[in-house]
């Protein structure tokens, strides 16, 4: 447990020495910004949360790449691996320390627009229920987009092969979620099903089912169990 | 104690290690020598755990490091080739950072670091910024990472690479006090000066084989049989060349204008029948110095010797 608390702090540290954590945040608050500005001057209740929401997942889809892509690939590149790797740590203990810290950022934006529901609070009214299913919904999501990240970035040389390839998978998803919403029958069933935004819509509309838990927790032991493998792999080569 | 048994390592159609087996007891000081591409690196990487071996085990004090990965490695002090650095953090968060990984106890942590700073003298940078460092102090940053846990088995990958002569020195001075705390260490180098003046034991490594194991003693007694004269002469070399290859056990094996390496085989001092030679030639004969055969040459003939054999045998199976 301390390995996975020593690999988070130096990883924390490492996104706020570097112009990451502030570029993403940045990103990150802008385009939201942008989003409340136009919801709030048409509505003030619930409805400008949802599109919110929604729209925090797509802008994670592209942020999740950005945190993830340096985390392994950078290592192999300078060869701190090597350090890692032979020091009385399993790579079970690096990936969980890498995903936390990735995660903690995700976490530190997340909490950041809880702002903006303070201020319809005060200014409207909001539903608290649908409210914090969206919020669950989306630490489930965005947990699922930073796994999928570190696949990315274990089976890469460099990190921007690691981008490149996460910027590429948040590209398909959104075609395939597009696709999915517009495919009738079997088919489409299957797609919605396999694709985890689909399985948040449940969330955004105030619906916590444990069936959508299940599925994304899933996802993140299937992504983490292969990025756990794949630096067992270069212990094993 | 380390123990190699017949390791192998394949690279997709390359041979790393072609079965190579020695023991390292506990408290010696080895030089792992060989030219580059040997396999030198491959092989401490197994037994640091980095890496697992195609063929053959590695046990480190009786233990199989593939079946008790955790424990052996935080045995191990590893300085990999190119030094393993975080060159955003401080040399001395980066140092309790290596510290926490490697196990040390949070109490122990400061002096521990503190010490490690001490031992490779760098105590003046701590706050500094790795980045920034010049080569030598990165090199000496990731000595202390290999130090920081007091590791009873050292492995360091080419530790003075990059460091100027008075940091060599004192990385000579470093590994021989650590010696004196009866740990375990393998030093991998191409310098020989390094492991003549470090080192007890001596494995020679080419091609991914083990070309001699011995103390140092041991192999430049071999060739206390052979010695080496350098001979000065007036003029005409060719002369005093073709008298000293006609005395039995002398073979004139360089020649530069008018100096000439005489190698003498049978260990016996034949100065004097040289001498004789040389001005019965009527070359004239200038000076006459005895040379020390040192490990160098051992080196080079060893691995010379091998690189001929190999190439013979990649003739021979074309040939065929």
């Amino acid at each position: 447990m301390s390995s996975i608390w020593s690999i988070y702090k130096r990883e924390i540290k490492s996104y706020f020495v570097s112009p990451v954590a502030y570029v993403v945040m940045a990103i990150f608050f802008g385009i939201i910004g942008f989003q409340f500005y136009h919801g709030v001057a048409a509505y003030r209740d619930s409805s400008v949360y949802e599109g919110i929401l929604g729209l925090c997942m797509f802008v994670f889809l592209f942020i999740a790449p950005l945190l993830t892509m340096r985390l392994i690939a950078e290592e192999k590149k300078t060869g701190t691996i090597e350090l890692l790797l032979t020091s009385p740590i399993t790579p079970a203990q690096i990936i969980l320390g890498k995903f936390f810290a990735a995660m903690t950022l995700v976490m530190i934006c997340i909490i950041g627009t809880l702002f903006y529901v303070v201020l319809i609070m005060f200014n409207g009214s909001i539903e608290i229920g649908p409210l914090f299913s969206g919020y669950l919904g989306l630490v489930f999501i965005t947990s699922v987009f930073v796994s999928i990240g570190l696949v990315t970035t274990s089976i890469s040389e460099s990190q921007i092969v690691a981008g490149i390839l996460g910027f590429g998978i948040s590209i398909i998803m959104i075609l395939l979620h597009n696709v999915a919403g517009s495919t009738q029958g079997t088919l489409g069933t299957i797609l919605k099903e396999f694709m985890p935004t689909w399985h948040y819509t449940d969330f955004g509309s105030g619906v916590i089912d444990f069936k959508h838990i299940v599925y994304f927790l899933l996802w993140i032991v299937f992504s983490l169990s292969i990025s756990v493998k794949s630096l067992e792999a270069k212990l094993l080569r | 104690m380390i123990q190699v048994e017949n390791l192998k390592k394949t690279f997709g159609p390359v041979k790393a290690l072609d079965g190579i087996s020695f023991t390292i007891e506990k408290g010696e000081v080895v030089g792992f020598l060989g030219p580059n591409g040997a396999g030198k690196t491959t092989a401490m990487r197994i037994i640091a755990g980095y890496m697992s071996a195609t063929d053959g085990t590695a046990l480190i004090e009786d233990v199989n490091i593939d079946d008790e990965p955790i424990a052996i490695k935080s045995k191990i002090g590893y300085l990999p080739e190119q030094p393993p650095l975080y060159h955003e953090m401080r040399v001395k968060n980066y140092l309790s950072f290596v510290a926490e990984i490697k196990g040390v106890k949070k109490e122990d942590i400061d002096s521990n670091v503190n010490d490690a700073m001490k031992d490779v003298n760098i105590m003046d940078k701590s706050t500094k910024i790795i980045g920034n460092l010049s080569k030598g102090y990165k090199q000496r940053v990731g000595l202390a990472g290999a130090l920081v846990h007091k590791p009873q088995i050292l492995i360091l990958d080419e530790p003075t690479v990059g460091l100027d002569p008075n940091q060599i020195r004192e990385i000579r001075k470093l590994i021989n006090n650590l010696k004196a705390e009866d740990r375990t260490i393998i030093i991998s180098t191409h310098i020989l000066a390094e492991v003549e003046q470090t080192c007890e034991k001596v494995i020679i490594i080419n091609n991914g084989k083990i070309v001699t194991i011995d103390t140092k003693e041991e192999l430049t007694k071999g060739s206390a049989n052979q010695s080496r004269i350098e001979v000065e002469v007036a003029r005409n070399p060719h002369d005093a060349v073709e008298k000293l290859n006609a005395l039995e056990d002398v073979t004139v094996i360089e020649q530069a204008d008018n100096k000439l390496l005489v190698s003498v085989d049978s260990g016996k001092d034949l100065r004097e029948e040289i001498a004789k030679a040389v001005l019965d030639s009527g070359s004239g004969l200038l000076s006459m110095i005895l040379q020390k055969i040192a490990l160098e040459d051992i080196f080079v003939e060893l691995t010379k010797n091998e690189e001929t054999s190999e190439e013979e045998t990649t003739k021979e199976a074309d040939d065929e």
